[in-house]
């Protein structure tokens, strides 16, 4: 079957106008996010686009820590690196000063462009009316949330709709450009996403239904072969099968457990009920079969399956669960259907020809499938290769509505035309609503890493997270957490955030650390995408089982922690009298443990003072048991120079009998380099008992204007 | 009629590979052999796993399969929380043996923690190790150390190896861990007497 009259040529007035359409939606919808800032794994392939400078067949080859995992190379990274070198061409023209977002994000609209446009020509094959798949696709919330970033699932499903669209036209036309034009884009889909090599054996599956062609089967064949090359130099330069490290994370991460896939089933099913076409839409025309009791059977069953499988979420969310399920299983119920009537012997009441129903099934369930078993846990990206198949046959089963609705005599109170358009319409407001979530979460993290920033005020600043939080924090002029904790040193602060993949930092670093600073980054949004305590989980299950939820807390929190100086430096500090050296320990201050160091009366601790910028040192001191001091007691700060002069200092006295804790601050100059400053601590008491004194939770912070 | 089942079994086969290559991953693949971090001098007698206290109530004070991290290498270790002793049976081995293990205190804090080792027999007690393991005052204590115990087993027999973490001088028992990882123990080569 050939739904459209003719060949959709770009010179047709008609068809020329759609395209226009089209791209101005696409880039409209752009506009407002150009300069949303880098998000989720964008960082990840910046890292490697710099890399291709040094290494450019090879970009991935560099050592790398990630998650606080480090790893020699990445070279088994989830995907190959086309976007990385369509960033690194980016990098060398635009550079990457602060702001200039807007410049790769502008570029990077070209992928939906081109898979909004190439869905156009594919859909022509497929319904009457291409236009209304298209706009939706442009319309739909994933597409639009996925559209803003610089990730490779856009430029993906961009490369695989080219590739679907060139090569069914190919077939049938037997134009030999678009056998070529078929091949390039399928080599650039399986260059930017492995899975897309699965689409190989759909394409093979069209072909060999219209009866074969060597000029198909080398359109198909000349990827492969690429690729084939491509890996077998990997396997050379790095001395093994790269896609057996992919593998083995993959399978690390326990993606086939009974647990996993009921997950990723769950997901699947509220990515699709939320984010392809607003879920009101999918339950009036799918849920119409048997007088709108199917609809009705599987919102009831939904309810008593929010109950069963989160019965801890809030009543918000139970709803929002309940809808996508049942939206979601919808769409579900109804492809397993049409892929049960395109298998049937002659393969029709589908509206579409024998050849193209059971494609489009395949399609829509290899990816399904893709999605429960390829991939370690859900995310909405993921359901991206299912939409296009989902969208034909929705339409078209919109085109049949409307022609049969004109013959009966009672008409539904939405009509098939209102659906279409409703459809449209509503899923643009609700993506965009979506898309500006997504826009908000991301600018938290250039707030949070000038906040972090600011705090730390030049002296040393360690982070350990991921995604815009590591991007924004390492330009602010923060470093990675090493590998290697023993180079972080007294004084250093480390800042970790709650939401994106904080690490989880060793016990020696973690003993020897206490929180300085909290920051609570609350958004201009209350819709989540991401967990910020809701059980939101657009990116990933492994915040949540929804899509998107609702909250006006903070959606991300930072946590700014300092190594204590007088801690870790001990081993190096020089000391005098008291009969046992000084060790590390805790007090309680308030009732909450603080590290401390922990002194016999009599004795003096002078640390190296080394920290390159000027500070305020502020301590506790008093009885290490926090007891009242039976005889007086004295403690003392001093900075003392090369030449024994006292540069600053402060004291304390606690009279015999008097408790509780002193607080002692000095301002310290930055140490020069060559000059010698010492950090002296003296703590004395008199009288027989001679409890153990203890300097605790010390702080070097900033010095101030 | 065969045209029809001919197009039903392409369309099978099709979602079968695709279903197939979906599910690749999880039928393929060797686990990986574990790394030791130096072959052994003598021959390898075997790995050591301690055996866990008998404890009443609360959390054990020792934990196996916990990843540690130290000076950036991250081994899978057993944690022994003072105050503790732990026993693994030797199995009849005889004549000279070295045990071979990595040891690292697992925090920076605290007046530090005594690991002492012993042999036991029916002969009796002998202790064969003692060290003085302190991180919060000691630099090089902040790393995975090497501990290589000379044995002397003698004709075999019944023996088990003692292991007794105790807290510091000032019985301050604060971040009193140790992180035990790679314990085996080695046939002594000759001429060999540990380090």
């Amino acid at each position: 079957m050939q739904a459209f009259t003719q060949v959709p040529s770009p010179g047709s007035a008609r068809v020329r106008g759609e395209l226009v359409l089209l791209l101005l939606t696409v880039i409209l919808c752009g506009l407002p996010f150009l300069g949303q800032p880098f998000h989720m794994d964008d960082n990840f392939y910046m890292d490697m686009a710099r890399n291709v400078r040094v290494s450019p067949l090879f970009p991935n080859d560099r050592p790398y820590g990630f998650g606080g995992e480090y790893l020699g190379d990445m070279a088994s990274h989830s995907h190959p690196p086309l976007v990385t070198y369509v960033l690194a061409l980016l990098q060398a023209v635009f550079g990457e000063r602060p702001g200039g977002e807007w410049r790769y994000h502008a570029v990077f609209l070209v992928f939906p462009v081109l898979a909004v446009l190439s869905f156009y020509f594919l859909a022509a094959l497929f319904i009457e009316r291409p236009l209304w798949p298209s706009l939706m696709l442009a319309a739909s919330p994933v597409f639009q949330v996925m559209s803003h970033n610089l990730m490779t699932d856009i430029p993906a499903l961009a490369f695989v709709l080219a590739a679907v669209a060139a090569f069914l036209w190919a077939v049938e036309t037997g134009r030999g450009i678009l056998y070529a034009a078929a091949a390039v884009s399928l080599f650039s889909a399986m260059f930017t996403s492995y899975q897309a090599a699965l689409l190989v054996l759909l394409l093979a599956f069209y072909l060999a239904k219209r009866g074969g062609s060597r000029a198909g089967s080398a359109a198909l064949a000349a990827p492969c072969l690429a690729m084939a090359a491509w890996l077998g130099a990997n396997y050379v330069h790095y001395g093994r099968f790269i896609l057996l490290g992919t593998v083995d994370y993959v399978r690390s991460r326990d993606f086939a457990s009974l647990g996993s896939l009921a997950t990723k089933f769950v997901a699947l099913l509220q990515y699709q009920g939320w984010l392809i076409v607003f879920p009101l839409f999918v339950i009036c025309f799918f849920g119409r079969s048997a007088k709108g009791r199917l609809a009705a059977l599987l919102i009831l069953t939904s309810i008593y399956g929010a109950q069963a499988m989160v019965p801890v979420y809030r009543l918000v969310d139970k709803a929002i669960f309940v809808v996508g399920a049942a939206a979601g299983a919808l769409v579900m119920l109804r492809m397993a259907l049409f892929a049960r009537q395109a298998f049937a012997r002659r393969g029709d009441g589908t509206g579409f020809g024998c050849t193209e129903g059971r494609f489009l099934a395949l399609w829509y369930f290899g990816a399904a499938a893709a999605c429960l078993s390829l991939f370690t846990e859900g995310s909405a990206r993921y359901v991206l290769p299912l939409v296009p198949p989902l969208l034909l046959y929705y339409f078209r089963q919109l085109e049949m509505a409307e022609v049969s609705e004109y013959r009966r005599a009672g008409r539904p109170w939405l009509r098939a035309a209102a659906v279409a358009s409703g459809s449209v319409v509503v899923s643009l407001a609700w993506g965009l609503a979506l898309a500006r979530a997504d826009a908000e979460f991301a600018r938290v993290y250039p707030r949070l890493a000038r906040a972090a920033a600011r705090a730390a005020g030049g002296l040393p600043c360690y982070y350990g997270g991921e995604w815009g939080f590591r991007y924004y924090l390492e330009q602010a002029g923060c470093r990675q957490l090493p590998r290697d904790q023993s180079r972080v040193t007294g004084g250093s602060f480390i800042v970790t955030p709650r939401l994106a993949v904080p690490y989880h930092l060793p016990a020696d670093l973690s003993s020897m650390a206490a929180p300085v600073a909290e920051l609570p980054m609350v958004p201009d949004t209350a819709l989540r995408l991401l967990g910020g305590q809701t059980p939101a989980g657009f990116y990933s299950t492994g915040w949540g089982l929804l899509p998107f939820s609702v909250s006006g807390g903070p959606l991300e929190t930072a946590e700014i922690r300092q190594v204590n100086y007088l801690v870790e430096r001990l081993p190096w500090a020089e000391v005098e009298g008291g009969g046992i050296r000084p060790w590390p320990g805790y007090v309680a201050i308030g009732g909450v443990s603080r590290p401390a160091v922990l002194l016999e009366p009599g004795t003096r601790v002078a640390y190296g003072w080394e920290l390159e910028a000027p500070a305020r040192f502020e301590v506790w001191c008093g009885p290490a048991d926090g007891a009242q001091a039976m005889e007086a007691c004295e403690f003392e700060v001093r900075l003392r120079d090369g030449a024994g002069e006292t540069r600053a200092r402060a004291r304390a006295v606690l009279d015999a009998g008097s408790s509780g804790w002193r607080h002692l601050s000095l301002a310290l100059p930055a140490a020069q380099q060559g000059a010698v400053l010492k950090l002296e601590l003296r703590y004395t008491a008199g009288g027989g008992r001679r409890p153990v004194g203890a300097f605790a939770d010390a702080v070097v912070r900033p010095a101030g204007p | 009629m065969s045209r029809l089942w001919m197009e039903a079994r392409v369309g099978a086969g099709t979602l079968c590979l695709l279903l197939c290559a979906a599910l690749w991953p999880s039928a393929c693949g060797t686990p990986r052999p574990a790394v030791r971090d130096r072959p052994p001098e003598g021959e390898l007698l075997g790995g050591l796993r301690l055996a866990s206290p008998v404890q009443a109530g609360g959390e054990s004070p020792l934990r196996p399969h916990v990843p540690v991290r130290r000076a950036g290498e991250t081994r899978d270790a057993t944690v022994l929380i003072a105050p503790v002793a732990a026993s693994v049976a030797l199995g009849g081995e005889a004549g000279r043996a070295v045990l071979e293990c990595l040891t690292a205190p697992v925090f920076n804090m605290g007046d530090g923690f005594l690991l002492e080792i012993s042999l036991r027999r029916a002969g009796g007690r002998e202790t064969v190790c003692r060290r003085y393991y302190d991180p919060g005052r000691k630099a090089s204590d902040r790393a995975w150390i090497v501990l290589d115990v000379p044995l002397e087993l003698g004709e075999g027999g019944a023996a088990e190896l003692r292991f007794e973490l105790s807290g510091g001088p000032q019985g301050d028992l604060t971040a009193d861990w140790l992180a035990l990882a790679s314990v085996r123990l080695v046939r002594a080569a000759a001429g060999s007497a540990g380090r």
